[in-house]
């Protein structure tokens, strides 16, 4: 996946994507989880206690500083994809987020819901 | 039976599908029944629609339901009672679910709800489990149990000694 440089409108174009997630959410739209997305959180649920209103929540709590790569600008695509790091539940538990918002259509998609398998930078972070 | 529908990402109707999932979680093996439907594959790198490959998707009340369905699992293999055990217990010394529910300290519904849906507490199925297996343990809290009157009580304590004996 294409990391964005850190300029004012790739930081204003996670923005957009983040506030149309919200806006989804609020409508009534639910996330749907791909298979990948629910083995994953089969295990945060073993090891952390974890639920899908915990990722709703964290997906929810979203900023432009948890961004770690994704969104191709082009508009080719049939789902918008972006990858965070973020933290999920009541222990903050470090998780690898990316979902993809559906371009023509409502779908919020799941992909990786996961504890990372290495340290990730944050480079809309400061 | 009728089965549950789920609409697909192009808001086509299609069958909620079940399979038997084993998995193994820190050397624990696990299996329970997973609820899922399919639709059609999007590549998570491009964001591209494969309209040549289903795969299992879940809608939020499916992993809701799936969820619960591994952790009762996860539980039993800790050493909880699993709600079949705990029903062929009530059932064979013909004790009513409120009852149980008493007698173990619970509120009232608690026997009914891990009944329906599953150990949602290791604590819990554990102590369950215990008290099942123990005619002593399961015998002494009956007779602790104030909101039973005594000839209930030893009632139901003399059952279970002599289906026990």
């Amino acid at each position: 996946m294409r990391i964005l440089p850190y300029t004012v409108s790739n930081v204003a174009l996670i923005q957009e994507f983040l506030d149309e997630t919200r806006k989804r959410i609020a409508d009534g739209v639910e996330i749907t989880f791909t298979n990948k997305a629910s083995d994953e959180l089969a295990d945060l649920t073993l090891d952390h206690d974890i639920d899908t209103a915990d990722i709703e929540s964290a997906i929810l709590s979203l900023s432009t500083d948890n961004y770690y790569r994704g969104i191709d600008p082009s508009n080719k695509a049939d789902f918008d994809v972006c990858a965070f790091y973020t933290v999920v539940g009541k222990d903050e538990v470090e998780i690898y987020l990316k979902y993809g918002l559906e371009v023509h259509g409502l779908q919020i998609l799941l992909f990786s819901n996961h504890v990372p398998d290495y340290p990730m930078t944050q480079p809309f972070k400061n | 039976m009728e089965t549950k529908k789920v609409l697909t990402r192009d808001n086509t109707l299609t069958e909620e599908l079940s399979a038997t999932i084993i998995k193994t979680h820190k050397g624990i093996r696990l299996e329970y029944k997973e609820v899922y439907y399919l639709d059609f594959a999007v590549d998570e790198d491009t964001g591209m629609i494969n309209k040549d490959v289903k795969e299992k998707h879940y809608t939020k009340n499916q992993m809701e339901r799936n969820m619960k369905a591994l952790k009762n699992a996860y539980h039993i293999a800790k050493g909880a009672a699993s709600p079949d055990e705990i029903i062929f217990f009530r059932e064979k010394y013909k004790i009513a679910a409120s009852t149980f529910s008493i007698i173990l300290g619970f509120s009232k519904n608690t026997i009914t709800n891990i009944e329906t849906e599953g150990i949602t507490s290791l604590s819990t199925g554990r102590l369950i489990k215990i008290c099942i297996e123990d005619k002593n343990v399961i015998t002494r809290y009956v007779q602790l149990c104030d909101a039973l009157d005594q000839r209930k009580r030893d009632e139901l304590s003399q059952r279970i000694m002599e289906e026990y004996a």
